[in-house]
């Protein structure tokens, strides 16, 4: 604020200056010099605020969430690591041995026709228990059950001519779990003795045939069988993902046949 | 308020400018709280000479231990403590009683009523205080970081503290105008803050002390939030009536102060349990305040460009006005000083910062860079207007600013610098603790170089302030304000 300003004198409006009249105008304005200069008292503009800094915000707070979810140990008093996960000891749902599924599986899909008892009716549906059909090579038992079977086959000396459903995915569309399951059913019960069939193995059978549209006859059955797979130590469980991977990977085999 | 219409030429006359009744009012508000606020300012001003003392003393041990290690009462611990009670609770609170509440009361318009009762409540404020870091050299020392001060001072501390709050309280009772401004918000939100912080830490861990951990996360929540919630905001109030005062320009928004006020009251409070880091508390409340240290960006970017906005452009009137230079210095520390505070709390960052001397630079990078530095702005604005005298010297205050702003930067480079490296050396488990300590020596001896200059800056403030105070004919106010720059006699104040 500029000097000449003190010189302009007091006007005689003004209140405090009337109050001191007696005094000298020079010393009034000596003792009034940092108040008369000083600017007015703050006042606040109203500009928006920029866009820009709302998104940056948005974003943190995003950000913000994220870390808790990840880094809050589920909010529990007795989690200290920034890694702990709080669903890790929660106990595992305990898999169902591959046989007992397979009980469950046979009874809903297949003990109407073939029986609990795995004898079928004789000269409409044939027998499971002791069938050579289904002891004997994994495939030939797999390629039934996921395409199913038209046409005269001949069980344990005689001859059945039926239309046995796809359970596949062209069909009731069991999952792999299930497939492997009552196929190990149907082999080891009834003193029927064959190997299990695992996940992993329905898995391969399901890639090789899941494309297939019609169902197999008895003599097609025999033709072209892979090497009996090894059966594995321990059943493995095959995640979904593994499913999907191997359905997809059909899909591209049946497009490239295409 | 009856202001008769004004004509356009008589509002050029600033005897008659409508806001002549606002000055006059002003004038009775400052002739209220001056001896209060002289007496705060006094003392603010002996506890930063005696922290500057404890701080040569503290800083010159750490590479020197053998100095002044012949009694107890000045081994390193004791002096560290009462350095650091000295200048938060002397020279911080003292200043802040005298600024804080001077700018309530102007913005409220009400002047201090019994203003003498205020002084005394200040005279046992000092006295407790006294007493407490008595106590701290004496070997009364608590082992709390941040609440050192024996139990039998801090009652009559905390006492004092309520007696003297209450006066910016009541100015805000009794303020007058339908506008709340800004600084006014921060410092009436701080006084009910800093009580709160204080009496819930004394309760929790000296009093009736807590169990186990509770007691550090209390502690930490305290040490933090003084900081954060009562050094800061009454800071920022103080920028903000000084940056528009000074350039007599509004502040750039409204919105973006509400912003940055309530970011600060929401997110602060949670920041200080990422001291906490790797310790044995649920490890949800740690990173609720590492995500809450984060989140204290909003605030720090709405608040850093309101000031900027409100500044840009009238550099030249910053650089001369000897309040805008210093609080300027600190307005941007404080964006500066926050955004390395919040990358200190992620996690990653905080494995290398944590237990090193980044920690101190920080500390100082806050409470000196910023606050103290906007705290020297407010003295260099508040004394004209209370003694109705002008500074006597304008050589002093720039060997004050030169010394502080040079000061204050070698020590930030060399402890950062320092703090860092021991961190990583630290973290390397094929380097033994006396290499790290053995390396970091020339960085501690250019730290007690930086404390020098400071105290060199704050022997010119004492100077220039008694000059000011007791030589009453020195500098007649008719000669003008006292700026940092010569050519600058018929630029603004």
């Amino acid at each position: 604020m500029s000097e000449e300003k003190h010189s302009s004198g007091p006007h005689p409006d003004n209140k405090a200056s009337l109050e001191q009249a007696a005094m000298q105008d020079d010393n009034m304005q000596d003792v009034h010099a940092q108040l008369m200069r000083e600017k007015e008292e703050p006042k606040e503009g109203f500009s928006p605020v920029p866009i820009v800094l709302m998104f940056i915000f948005a974003a943190l707070c995003f950000w913000g969430g994220v870390y808790l979810v990840h880094y809050s140990g589920g909010f529990r008093w007795d989690a200290y690591s920034p890694n702990f996960d709080p669903n890790a000891d929660k106990p595992v749902p305990k898999e169902i041995p591959l046989f007992e599924r397979g009980q469950k599986v046979f009874s809903q899909q297949c003990a109407v026709c073939h029986q609990a008892s795995g004898a079928g009716v004789p000269g409409v549906y044939p027998p499971i228990a002791g069938s050579e059909w289904v002891t004997e090579h994994p495939e030939v038992l797999a390629r039934i059950l996921i395409n199913g079977l038209n046409g005269p086959i001949e069980v344990m000396g005689n001859t059945y001519n039926g239309n046995m459903p796809a359970f596949g995915p062209g069909g009731l569309n069991l999952s792999n779990k299930d497939l492997a399951g009552v196929m190990t059913y149907i082999r080891q019960e009834w003193g029927n003795a064959a190997s299990e069939m695992s996940v992993p193995m329905v898995d391969t059978y399901l890639a090789a045939y899941a494309s297939r549209s019609t169902p197999w006859t008895a003599a097609e059955l025999k033709e072209g069988l892979g090497p009996i797979p090894e059966p594995e130590p321990v059943a493995e469980e095959a995640t979904e993902g593994e499913a999907d991977a191997a359905q997809a990977g059909d899909g591209q085999a049946e497009e490239a046949a295409h | 308020m009856d202001t008769a219409p004004q004509s356009n030429s008589q509002i050029a006359n600033p005897y008659s400018s409508k806001d002549a009744a606002v000055r006059a009012e002003l004038s009775e508000i400052d002739a209220s709280i001056r001896s209060s606020a002289l007496f705060f300012t006094v003392s603010a001003i002996f506890w930063l000479l005696a922290g500057t003392v404890f701080a040569l003393i503290t800083a010159y041990k750490a590479h020197e231990p053998a100095f002044m290690a012949d009694g107890a009462w000045s081994t390193f611990g004791r002096m560290r403590s009462a350095h650091l009670n000295a200048m938060a609770l002397g020279w911080g609170n003292n200043i802040i009683f005298a600024i804080g509440l001077w700018i309530m009361a102007r913005l409220c318009r009400a002047p201090i009523r019994h203003g003498g009762m205020l002084t005394i409540a200040g005279i046992f404020w000092n006295v407790g205080l006294t007493i407490g870091i008595g106590g701290i050299i004496a070997g009364d020392i608590t082992s709390v970081e941040w609440l050192e001060i024996p139990h039998y001072a801090t009652p009559l501390l905390a006492i004092s503290y309520a007696l003297i709050g209450v006066w910016g309280i009541v100015a805000f009772k009794f303020r007058k105008g339908e506008h709340v401004y800004v600084s006014q918000w921060y410092i009436l939100a701080a006084l009910f803050w800093f009580p709160w912080l204080y009496v819930i830490a004394q309760v929790m861990i000296i009093w009736f002390p807590a169990r186990g951990v509770v007691q550090s996360v209390t502690n930490w929540w305290f040490a933090h939030n003084v900081l954060g919630l009562w050094l800061t905001p009454m800071a920022l109030a103080t920028a903000y009536y000084l940056i528009p005062k000074v350039l007599g320009r509004p502040i750039y928004s409204y919105y973006l102060s509400v912003l940055g006020f309530w970011a600060l009251a929401i997110f602060y409070n949670w920041a200080g349990v990422h001291h906490l880091i790797g310790g044995p508390i649920p490890v949800w409340l740690i990173s609720a305040g590492i995500v809450a240290s984060v989140m204290m960006v909003i605030p720090v970017i709405v608040v850093g460009l309101n000031h900027h906005m409100s500044v840009v452009g009238l550099h030249k009137e910053v650089w001369r006005s000897p309040t805008l230079r210093f609080t300027v210095f600190g307005a941007i520390s404080y964006t500066l000083v926050s955004l390395i505070g919040s990358s200190m709390a992620v996690r990653s960052v905080n494995e290398i910062t944590h237990f090193t001397d980044f920690t101190v630079g920080h500390a100082h990078h806050g409470v000196y860079a910023f606050f103290s530095m906007i705290m020297f702005g407010g003295v260099y604005y508040m004394m004209p207007r209370l003694l109705k005298r002008e500074w006597p010297s304008a050589t002093l205050i720039k060997l004050h600013f030169w010394g502080s702003a040079v000061g204050i930067s070698v020590m930030l480079f060399a402890l950062h610098v320092t703090g860092w490296i021991q961190g990583l050396e630290m973290n390397n488990p094929d380097i033994s603790m006396l290499e790290v300590v053995q390396n970091s020596m020339p960085w501690l001896k250019a730290r007690t170089v930086s404390g020098v200059l400071l105290s060199f800056a704050h022997v010119a403030f004492a100077v220039n302030f008694f000059w000011m105070l007791f030589a009453a004919g020195a500098v007649r106010a008719k000669q003008g304000p006292t700026l940092l720059d010569s050519s600058s006699k018929e630029g603004a104040a």
